[in-house]
């Protein structure tokens, strides 16, 4: 009766073609939120690792605890790799972190994806850097390590480096580190191991050390060993990239911190626009170093190591 | 001074293996010896060794250069593998790389390297060092190719190829690079193996020359054989004085064994020594003292006699002879005595002739019982002795004939149910003077003995020098010195006297005659051959008859005329041990067929040595000759000895023939030895067929042959032109 009445009294009021359309309107507006609400887009990254080595596992896990991660491996499998990339597709998240060149070569073939990479020493040669990608540098920061070995031998003023093609990006920053730090950065490029070797020997006598750069183009392990033997008969110092490698005579390693990685990669998920370039490549920059030093090979070539960096002697 | 030392020792060197070195060459050129034979052994076998370490040497050393250069390659292949980046990574083309051509020249193994691109045919770099070879090396095969595509846990792949370039062992092997994976390279490891990725970009052909040292190798098996060479010829030059120094007790034995071999049996071998030598010095040692016991047993055999053991004829003649010699000078004589038993052929005919064996050798046991040891006692033959008393005169020599005499009447000879007394006759004869050697001693004692028998016998008889019987004697050894002379000079002649069978057969065959023609006339055999028999040359005899008759056969016989002989042969020739072979030669050589040869033995002969003359009458026959028991029935054997005798025919004697037409017991006699002939398959030959009616009862009486002037005299030569058959002479011949 009530309704009825003020039913009445509106139209009486403002007219009826008026009072329609206000019905007509709260109609609509009782329909649409009576529809079910599209649930909100998820904030998580789909990781992507080449394998289950121990440094991607490592960086995987420090993502996945700051960012809800789904995680996916390789297995060097096709079919399965492809059904890996198809779900990769499907997947909800934007963004995949590629870990590793394995991965980052089938993220880049999602184009639906933003795809940001680490654990990727020659991303220039496979055109990683691009509005799509964005990259995280595979080396630690060259002008601590340079510092370091800087204040294990005063003296060092020339270190050679020697990588295949395409890396000149990556070289040129290495040499402005090395110039901060005096050091004189001779670089040769080679094709392949075979010529490393040569080249190596051809460098040797200008340079008082090498740094050994994780380039898989031009580097086996019988090269690995020739190398670093040879340098070490020679009285070269040598800065490889893993630890591992000290025992055949390098004096000091140095490699990125796995938590910066991750910590980096997952900004950039996050769209975090602090973190930039200082050349404006789409490759980040590290600030932490993982160094070790080989005191015996220190001792043999009569370096003292300061007493700061006494805490970095490698002591497996 | 040490030089001078070193000098003369040096030539004391020089000489000893200079000498011994010639010493070594004449020894070879000697005949074989032992030393030469091992030592030749000696050089042959380490020659053969010597070669089979050469080539042994150089197959394996080829094996092990090739070995040693294929495990050096891997190697070198690393190291121009290295130095031959250049030539992989320079966009300039590269001439030279020095670093290469310093590399290989501190291998002149190295003969050439080649670098190519990844087809294996497009050459890149050479570098050559064979200047004088021209042989191409040709681009890796596909097939090669395919082969350098595998590799395991990253080893090189290499392949050797010693076919394709002659004289070059080729070692080809990839130029590769290698990569690391992109995921891996930041996990590096240097303990944990890594998968990479391999690329071929070239291979390397490097070709290794093992010339150089099969040069070194043949120089050195050269300069090793020299010194080998030398090293045997020293081991020879030694050797030999070593061999001979070790066989010298060996051939110390030689002069022993010469002296036997001359037949000096006293001859001992020393058994000291070499263990060896001992043995065979001993085993030596026992066959000289077998042999010497063996020619003394021989000696013994042929000097007694093997059934009473006393010596024999031969033996006697020769003391007889030593007797004579020894005589010479001495004052005592010495006596002959010549002891013939009385009715021992009785005896041995009733008794049998085992018996008569016995009785022999009790009468040698008694005589060597009676005599004394410096006395000779022989059997002489048969029931013959002879006694050689040394040192007695006459009348001891009587003494001593009685003694036997006495001595065998004394022996009461028991055989089965019989008891014999044993009677003898003795002639004796002195040995006292030189006149007579002794075959003539011999004629006289048995003459003396011969003496005693006609005058009665179981007596003695002294031999006397008597004018008849000086003639007789002296006609004696004349006629021996005749009958020698006849055989030496072939003076004997032959008489032919035909037989004829029953049938007149044309076969032709007589009977041969012996005659010696003497002053004109033709001496028949009886007046001979007494005087051959006692001076012992029957044998001579019969084996001149035998050779001469056969040879005159085989003449007729080679102009084609068959004649069969008819042949009388003595007792004498059973006791030949030679005369079995010797008709076989005699045949053999004039090729005659045994069946022309018939041979007579007389029925007394044949019984006296009847053991032996059927052996050899049977060995006879098997040449395919034939026998005739001649005077068949003359002397009253019994028909049992020709049951056994194995004789062809039986020659009737011609006392039963010459009165046969009018003597009825003589037809009956010839009936009885015709019949008995034929039951026993022998022919039978009437002799001294005379009359045509004695013809014609042997006729009627079935005698198969006829011989006699009936038939046919004896001729000196035979009848010519061939008969077509002998006929008996009727008149109308």
């Amino acid at each position: 009766m009530v309704t009825h009445e003020f039913t009445r009294l509106l139209q009486a009021g403002i007219g009826r073609t008026t009072y329609f359309l206000a019905v007509l309107g709260l109609l609509l507006l009782a329909l649409s939120a009576c529809v079910t609400q599209p649930p909100p887009k998820e904030a998580g990254v789909d990781v992507l690792l080449s394998s289950d080595s121990p440094e991607y596992l490592q960086i995987a896990a420090h993502v996945g605890r700051q960012i809800p991660a789904t995680m996916y491996r390789l297995t060097g499998i096709k079919d399965k790799d492809d059904h890996i990339s198809a779900l990769l597709r499907r997947s909800e998240h934007a963004q995949i972190i590629a870990v590793g060149f394995s991965a980052v070569n089938r993220a880049k073939d999602i184009p639906e994806k933003k795809v940001i990479f680490c654990q990727v020493f020659n991303y220039e040669s496979l055109g990683l850097a691009s509005s799509r990608t964005l990259g995280v540098s595979a080396l630690p920061p060259s002008y601590r390590a340079f510092k370091i070995w800087k204040a294990i031998d005063p003296s060092l003023r020339r270190v050679g480096v020697v990588t295949g093609p395409n890396v000149l990006a990556t070289i040129n920053l290495i040499k402005q580190d090395a110039l901060r730090n005096g050091i004189e950065l001779e670089h040769a490029v080679v094709e392949s191991d075979k010529e490393l070797v040569f080249a190596f020997e051809k460098l040797s006598p200008q340079v008082q050390g090498f740094w050994l750069l994780p380039d898989n183009r031009i580097l086996s392990q019988q090269v690995i060993q020739e190398l670093m033997l040879a340098g070490f008969r020679q009285g070269k110092q040598l800065m490889v990239f893993t630890p591992a490698m000290l025992e055949l005579g390098a004096l000091l390693s140095v490699k990125p911190v796995a938590e910066e990685i991750a910590q980096t990669v997952t900004s950039i998920a996050q769209q975090d626009q602090s973190i930039r370039t200082r050349s404006g490549s789409q490759v980040i920059p590290l600030n932490r170093i993982d160094v070790k030093i080989n005191k015996k090979v220190a001792d043999q070539f009569g370096l003292s190591i300061p007493g700061p960096l006494q805490r970095l002697i490698y002591a497996p | 001074m040490r030089l001078d030392l070193y000098k003369n020792l040096a030539d004391k060197l020089w000489l000893i293996f200079s000498s011994s070195w010639k010493d070594l060459i004449s020894c070879f050129r000697k005949k074989q010896s032992l030393v030469r034979r091992i030592l030749a052994l000696h050089l042959v076998w380490a020659i053969a060794v010597y070669l089979f370490a050469v080539l042994g040497l150089w197959v394996s050393s080829d094996y092990l250069i090739e070995d040693g250069l294929k495990i050096q390659s891997a190697r070198w292949i690393e190291e121009v593998d290295s130095l031959g980046t250049p030539i992989y990574a320079s966009p300039k083309k590269q001439k030279r790389i020095q670093a290469i051509e310093r590399y290989l020249k501190a291998y002149p193994e190295i003969s050439f390297i080649h670098f190519y691109g990844p087809d294996g045919k497009n050459l890149l770099f050479d570098h050559d060092t064979r200047h004088h070879r021209q042989m191409e090396v040709p681009t890796i095969s596909d097939y090669q190719i395919a082969g350098l595509a595998t590799w395991q846990e990253g080893k090189r792949p290499i392949i050797f190829d010693r076919d394709s370039v002659d004289g070059v062992l080729r070692v080809i092997s990839p130029v590769w690079i290698k990569s690391m994976s992109a995921d891996d390279i930041m996990n590096y490891d240097p303990n944990k193996a890594m998968d990479e990725t391999i690329k071929i970009i070239g291979y390397i052909d490097l070709g290794l020359d093992k010339q150089q040292y099969t040069d070194k190798l043949v120089k050195s098996i050269f300069l090793g054989s020299v010194a080998v060479a030398a090293l045997i010829i020293v081991s020879l030059v030694v050797g030999r004085r070593l061999i001979l120094n070790a066989l010298a007790p060996l051939a110390n034995l030689k002069i022993p064994l010469d002296r036997l071999a001359e037949g000096d049996t006293s001859v001992q071998v020393e058994s000291t020594g070499d263990e060896e030598i001992a043995a065979i010095s001993r085993a030596l040692n026992a066959t000289i003292s077998a042999v010497r016991m063996r020619d003394e047993t021989l000696r013994n055999m042929a000097d007694h006699d093997s059934l009473t053991g006393l010596v024999n004829r031969s033996y006697f003649a020769r003391e007889l002879d030593r007797e004579l010699a020894l005589s010479e000078g001495q004052v005592k004589p010495s006596a002959l005595l010549f002891i013939d038993l009385d009715q021992f052929k009785y005896i041995n005919d009733t008794l049998g002739h085992a018996a008569g064996d016995r009785l022999l050798i009790q009468v040698a046991e008694a005589l060597q019982g009676r005599m004394r040891d410096q006395d000779v006692i022989a059997r002489f033959g048969g029931d013959e002795f002879t006694v050689l008393a040394r040192d007695v005169d006459r009348k001891a020599a009587e003494g001593v004939a009685k003694s036997i005499l006495q001595m065998l009447q004394d022996i009461k000879f028991v055989a089965g149910e019989q008891s014999l007394n044993v009677y003898c006759s003795v002639g004796i004869t002195m040995i006292d003077s030189h006149r007579f050697n002794a075959h003539d001693l011999l004629a006289q004692a048995d003459m003396a003995c011969h003496q005693a028998k006609l005058r009665g016998r179981n007596r003695y008889h002294i031999y006397e020098i008597e004018e008849d019987d000086k003639n007789k004697m002296a006609a004696d050894m004349s006629w021996s010195q005749v009958i020698r002379e006849a055989i030496t000079q072939d003076k004997f002649v032959f008489c032919y006297q035909p037989i004829i069978g029953i049938n007149q057969e044309s076969h032709e065959y007589y009977e041969v005659l012996l005659r010696l023609p003497r002053d004109g006339e033709l001496i028949l055999p009886g007046a001979f051959l007494p005087a051959a028999e006692r001076f012992g040359l029957m044998l001579e005899l019969d084996r001149w008859v035998v050779n001469r008759a056969l040879e005159i056969l085989a003449e007729y016989f080679a102009i084609g005329r068959e004649i069969t002989f008819s042949i009388n042969i003595s007792g004498q020739m059973f006791e030949d041990p030679k005369f079995v072979k010797t008709i076989r030669e005699k045949l053999d050589s004039y090729q005659l067929p045994g069946s022309q040869v018939v041979f007579e033995i007389t029925e007394q002969t044949a019984i006296r040595h009847l053991s032996k003359a059927k052996m050899i009458i049977r060995n006879i026959q098997a040449l395919g000759c034939r026998f005739a028991l001649d005077d068949f029935g003359a002397g009253f054997s019994s028909f049992s000895y020709i049951k056994h005798l194995p004789i062809d025919y039986i020659k009737i004697d011609g006392t039963f023939v010459e009165n046969l037409s009018e003597d009825t017991v003589d037809q009956t006699m010839v009936r009885s030895i015709v019949q008995i002939a034929r039951t026993l398959k022998k022919k039978t030959i009437a002799e001294f067929v005379q009359d045509k009616r004695s013809h014609k009862i042997l006729k009627e009486l079935g005698v198969d042959y006829f011989q006699g002037n009936l038939v046919g005299r004896p001729e000196l030569e035979l009848p010519t032109p061939l008969p077509g058959f002998r006929t008996i002479k009727d008149g109308n011949t």
